[in-house]
């Protein structure tokens, strides 16, 4: 009943003023395809800056990967460490942790999990030349270099250095 | 987004890129600061214009460059080894600057601002690691003026405990020689107390009983009085030296005076010395001190005693008949033919006979031959004392007290001759060739009124050897390392709760032989420190202990290396082995296990004989410690680095 009165009212009142005019199909077309116009773009930025974020992710990961690695093994003792010939896989962190040198001296230092169906990691260990002190003080040094390489999702290789420089200026026989 | 990741990565490794310069940049810092040369910007040649001393230079705003240090070739070569690894990466600069944010008389603190620049790939990168810094003078320098500084002594007989016969080398006690500088004795470098270390033995009174036994024995201190005549082991009969006196008036006669020290023969009867000097006496003339002031017969250090310190000797008179004027006695034959030898001790009178003389005491040599009665009649020999003595005969018994044998410390106290420093005076006697030699020896080292003694209340130390300027002025018994002006205190830099802590530190090494300390510090530890059985010095370190301090041997290890041990409140023990360090204990004494053999100063509150005579040693004086020398003065400037701060970083 409502509704009818509701309805009557409605078609009454159109009948009494003046008549109104729809849209046109073209004025819809335009509009969508303005809309469209506008819209189509941030799809397009949403996409491209999701593919961003993930190759920042990789970034990311690295650089908190390298920067734990390089922190920890600055504070160690350059005869802690080993040298290697060239440059090493890093494989297998067990637990987190790895190994700079021969066991039962300080040169473990604990890194973040690190995707390795992802990055390949090597790092090496060489002696730093460094003269001794004027009045005999022998200084030993070894610098320690982490590179970290992978592929984008777009499929550029990227990679990332990291350094260190350890010395212990106080290596001698006095 | 992508950029910034990327820029991120970059920028992290340049960073590390300029960490690990900086690493090498401060190595090379801390060693030209450790051995303090190496630049001629911070350590010219005359070291007083170094911006380091902060005394009359001010280092705020100080730029150092790798070009301003001598190893600038290696530092660069190091620098292109960084980054050797790695393309497109260069460093392309670094400098450090000054900082100074406080000042007080002894110490400054600022830090000092690393910079490193990097380049990599077309990013300018520079990063900024800042390092706190403190400067200060660790060279305590009364103290280290000082061969040996005691600040009081509690008895003025303690170190008269050393028992020996006249032919004794060495007897149960050991002893102790200061040796107050490594100058050969040369008998006309009369200012060698200028550069030598000196003594200062407290306040009160102290009585060194010097050694007499003969010559050529080992601890024998006649040197004192003949330091130019060697005496070897072989020759243990030699005549001991003498002066003489003119010939009195109208005789042979003469006056034969021997200074001899102390030891067991002066109280024994047999040989009659007992009663030459007087038996009420003897007991303080049978022991020589433990303690030896100025060296040893084979190492004579003459130097400036301070303190109310006297020298305890005897000088043995005696008459003899000497016919050819060579002041070698005369035989005389006695009546039954039998050659005597005219010599013919003259007894001490006691100080109350000195102006009421009782009898004229016989003159009998050591074989019963009276030279009046006996020898009557022989030429040149008078009648009786009384003709070679009128004064004395007549009641005025000044001449007989001059010619007698005495006690040094018989002379009044308002004449030099008891105290300590006119020994100093006595070795110098033949400074100026040709002069005769006199008793009391004339004034070199002070006038009266000054040395003899000099008690150091009124105490000046000259800021160079040639006696100008004062590095410091006050009363030496009341000073104190720990409250002066310039102290140690002040400079701390590091401050350990316990010795394990310190030993922890990364300035400090443990070595299979014992500690090393490598970087100069200023640190205090809580509690006790054990530094035994071995350290290594390899740089200027002042260590500030609550508590006592044991050391075994301390070496340097180079010629940066300077040990300073301030004990605030307890003892120093000496285990065992050469120290070369400065000792300081101002509350304390120093505690011996084995002989000591320290080369630097000993500063203590207190002495304990027994430990002395149990051991001995000897404290030999380290010229490279000596303030008054300016340019060892300004060496001791010493920069204490703190740890590298975290870095600050900026992107050109």
């Amino acid at each position: 009943m409502n509704m009818r009165n509701s309805k009557h009212r409605h078609w009454v009142s159109c009948r009494q003023g003046k008549t109104r005019r729809g849209l046109s199909l073209v004025e819809v077309l335009v509009a969508l395809f303005v809309l469209g116009l506008t819209i189509l773009p941030l799809f397009g930025l949403y996409s491209q800056s999701s593919a961003v974020v993930r190759i920042g992710r990789h970034d990311i990961e690295a650089m908190n990967f390298g920067s734990s690695f390089i922190s920890q093994a600055r504070k160690l003792l350059p005869r802690n460490v080993t040298c290697t010939n060239g440059d090493m896989k890093l494989l297998a962190i067990q637990n987190g942790q790895l190994r700079l040198g021969p066991v039962g001296v300080a040169n473990t230092i604990e890194v973040p999990l690190l995707d390795q169906a992802i990055f390949q990691t090597t790092y090496s260990i060489a002696s730093f030349v460094m003269s001794p002190a004027n009045d005999g003080m022998l200084r030993e040094a070894k610098q320690i270099v982490l590179k970290i390489s992978w592929k984008e999702s777009l499929g550029k290789d990227k990679s990332a250095c990291f350094t260190a420089l350890v010395i212990d200026d106080s290596i001698s026989g006095h | 987004m992508r950029a910034t990741t990327v820029n991120v990565l970059e920028e992290e490794f340049a960073c590390e890129v300029a960490l690990s310069a900086s690493s090498v940049f401060w190595c090379e810092l801390e060693d030209v600061f450790r051995e303090r040369k190496g630049s001629s910007l911070l350590f010219p040649g005359d070291l007083s214009l170094s911006p380091l001393n902060f005394f009359s230079e001010n280092p705020n705003g100080l730029l150092v460059r790798p070009s301003d240090l001598d190893a600038e070739e290696k530092l660069r070569k190091s620098f292109a080894a960084i980054v050797k690894p790695f393309t497109e990466t260069t460093i392309t600069g670094a400098e450090v600057g000054f900082r100074v944010s406080r000042q007080t008389p002894s110490c400054l603190t600022g830090s000092l601002e690393m910079k490193v620049q990097v380049r990599v790939r077309r990013t300018n990168y520079e990063f900024v690691f800042p390092r706190d810094f403190k400067l200060i003078n660790i060279l305590p320098a009364v103290p280290s003026k000082f061969t040996l500084f005691v600040k009081n002594i509690s008895n003025p007989e303690m170190f008269n405990g050393a028992q020996k016969t006249f032919q004794q080398d060495s007897g149960s006690q050991r002893i102790l020689v200061l040796h107050n500088t490594n100058q050969p004795f040369s008998s006309t470098d009369t200012g060698l107390w200028r550069k030598s270390g000196w003594i200062f033995l407290g306040g009160s009174k102290v009585v060194i009983n010097l050694d007499g036994t003969h010559p050529c024995r080992k601890e024998s201190e006649f040197f004192l009085f003949w330091p130019t005549i060697y005496f070897g082991a072989g020759n243990q009969n030699t005549e001991i030296p003498y002066f003489c006196s003119p010939l009195f008036e109208n005789t042979q006669l003469r006056v034969r005076t021997m200074p001899i020290g102390c030891c067991t023969e002066w109280a024994n009867p047999a040989a009659g010395l007992s009663n030459i000097i007087g038996n009420t006496i003897v007991e303080t003339v049978i022991n020589s001190s433990v303690l030896r002031l100025f060296g040893e017969k084979s190492h004579m250090t003459p130097t400036r005693v301070f303190g109310n310190v006297f020298a305890r000797y005897i000088l043995y008179s005696t008459l003899i008949f000497d016919s050819d004027g060579d002041g070698v006695a005369d035989f005389i034959s006695d009546p039954t033919g039998t050659s005597q030898k005219a010599v013919f001790p003259i007894p001490r009178a006691m100080p109350n006979e000195y102006t009421n003389p009782s009898v004229l005491p016989r003159m009998i040599n050591t074989g019963g031959f009276d030279l009046f009665s006996d020898g009557a009649g022989t030429q040149g020999v008078p009648d009786s004392l009384a003709d070679v003595m009128p004064a004395y005969s007549a009641g005025a018994p000044s001449d007989y007290v001059n010619h007698m044998t005495k006690l040094s410390t018989d002379f009044l106290d308002s004449c030099e001759v008891p105290y300590y420093n006119s020994l100093y005076d006595q070795m110098f006697e033949w400074s100026n060739s040709g002069a005769n030699r006199s008793f009391p020896a004339k004034q070199v080292l002070g006038r009266s009124g000054e040395e003899y003694p000099n008690l150091g209340t009124k105490f000046t130390l000259p800021a160079d050897q040639e006696g100008n300027g004062a590095l410091w002025k006050g009363n030496l018994q009341k000073y104190d390392p720990i409250s002066d002006a310039k102290n140690l205190m002040d400079g701390v830099a590091f401050r350990f709760a316990n010795q394990e802590d310190f030993f922890a530190d990364s300035s400090v090494r443990r070595l299979p032989q014992g500690v090393l300390l490598r970087k100069p510090l200023v640190v205090h530890i809580d509690g006790d420190l054990d530094l035994s059985p071995e350290v290594f010095v390899a740089a200027p370190v002042a260590v500030v202990v609550s508590g006592n301090v044991r050391l075994g041997r301390v070496r340097r290890a180079t010629p940066a290396g300077k040990l300073i041990i301030l004990s605030l409140a307890g003892n120093i023990e000496a285990v065992g082995g050469k120290i070369e360090a400065s000792l300081l204990a101002p509350k304390g004494t120093i505690r011996l296990s084995a002989p000591l053999d320290l080369v630097g100063t000993l500063f203590v509150d207190s002495l304990e004989p027994s430990q002395l005579s149990k051991f001995g040693g000897a404290i030999i004086f380290d010229p490279d410690s000596d303030p008054t020398n300016l340019d060892v003065y300004n060496r001791f400037f010493t920069m204490v680095l703190g740890p590298q701060s975290a870095l600050v970083g900026k992107k050109q």
